[in-house]
């Protein structure tokens, strides 16, 4: 039997910078803004063919079992997405993919989304471990939680992908529930979730 | 393809009237036929995901198919898979090991891929061990599966079609 040893978190969720809650339609059109980007386009789903707008909710949707937006909460701007999808519920495994506006790169918000939406699988599903492939150039974003030993790094895919012609590396990333349940930064931030419930009752 | 006999393995393309084999080899093996297991197992799932391969082969040892290779792919990618599984006994995981490299050309020669990748189960026989570091293990995904009540790896390997040849020259298979 599963051990839900992670509390559920409902939504929306909140860290000091941001909240993620789940897509709704009205914000396709900020999420389809976020994926027409350059670097975004040749990702396996695309390949380089971005759709029109009109046959972009039933791709967005494929293979999909969750689609949480990362908002600002200082400007209520939708500045990244988390997407958990190829679910795979005989091996309780999934994949997810991390989505941050152009503008909003390097700020750190869409990682900061990240540990949210990451206690929101290990507190919500029964998934045991998340799988992730991130490009060379996104690495930046995650070497930090690699560093931290907050996800594991477990190999590289060299040469995988043309992007802009250029044969570009494809990094793979693994994080499991039991070691999400270690992270310092989980358990501070469930302390202060704790205590802000308790302020509020 | 053609059929290349050697010895007393060898391989023919796959075509229909191997479904009822291909089921009794996805049954046999279950789950680590991945591709047609992950989502359980039914003989509809079967016909299905054979269909989606770009081509396969079965390995054939005394005159019975005791194996399958099976390319998959993406058709805008430069890159494919390549499945391999025999029948769990020595005979079969020997026939379709001695089989490999042929597969591996003939994948090599009918699809204009740079690259092909390959995935097994930790526990699973490695068909393509014999190629040392021409098979570069590029990943592994921890405690991907429950089989036979434990957790296994999932690994993926990479074959570059350029160091293949140099390979195969040198052992003069080319």
């Amino acid at each position: 039997m599963t051990d839900f040893t992670v509390p559920a978190r409902q939504i929306p969720m909140e860290s000091s910078r941001i909240r993620i809650r789940h897509v709704e339609p009205k914000d396709y059109e900020r999420l389809y803004e976020i994926e027409r980007d350059q670097t975004t386009l040749h990702t396996w789903r695309y390949r380089g063919q971005f759709p029109e707008f009109q046959d972009y909710e039933a791709i967005l949707w494929k293979q999909t079992r969750a689609i949480l937006v990362v908002e600002s909460q200082k400007t209520g701007e939708i500045v990244g997405y988390h997407h958990l999808h190829d679910v795979v519920d005989r091996a309780g495994h999934g994949w997810f993919s991390v989505y941050s506006a152009p503008d909003k790169r390097s700020t750190g918000l869409a990682m900061e989304g990240y540990v949210l939406f990451v206690d929101w699988v290990f507190g919500n599903t029964p998934l045991r471990w998340i799988y992730a492939y991130v490009f060379s150039h996104n690495w930046p974003s995650f070497d930090s939680s690699v560093r931290k030993g907050h996800i594991l790094h477990v190999g590289t895919m060299n040469e995988r992908l043309r992007v802009d012609g250029e044969l570009t590396d494809v990094h793979v990333l693994a994080a499991s529930r039991e070691l999400f349940e270690k992270w310092p930064l989980r358990i501070r931030m469930h302390k202060g979730h704790a205590r802000r419930s308790e302020q509020q009752t | 393809m053609t059929d290349q006999p050697q010895g007393q393995s060898g391989w023919r393309l796959a075509d229909q009237t191997d479904l009822q084999f291909l089921y009794h080899l996805a049954a046999t093996l279950d789950p680590r036929w991945w591709q047609i297991s992950k989502d359980f197992l039914s003989p509809e799932s079967v016909i299905a995901k054979v269909g989606t391969y770009a081509a396969g082969a079965v390995v054939i040892n005394e005159g019975e198919p005791c194996g399958f290779a099976g390319l998959r792919g993406h058709q805008k990618s430069d890159v494919a898979f390549i499945d391999l599984l025999a029948l769990p006994n020595e005979e079969s995981v020997e026939a379709v090991t001695k089989c490999a490299p042929q597969l591996l050309r003939a994948a090599f020669e009918i699809s204009p891929v740079r690259r092909l990748l390959y995935e097994r189960f930790q526990d699973d026989p490695h068909f393509l061990e014999d190629l040392g570091d021409v098979c570069s293990l590029e990943y592994a995904l921890p405690e991907f599966a429950l089989i036979d009540g434990r957790y296994v790896d999932r690994l993926s390997y990479a074959i570059d079609k350029a160091e293949f040849i140099r390979f195969a020259a040198d052992r003069g298979e080319a």
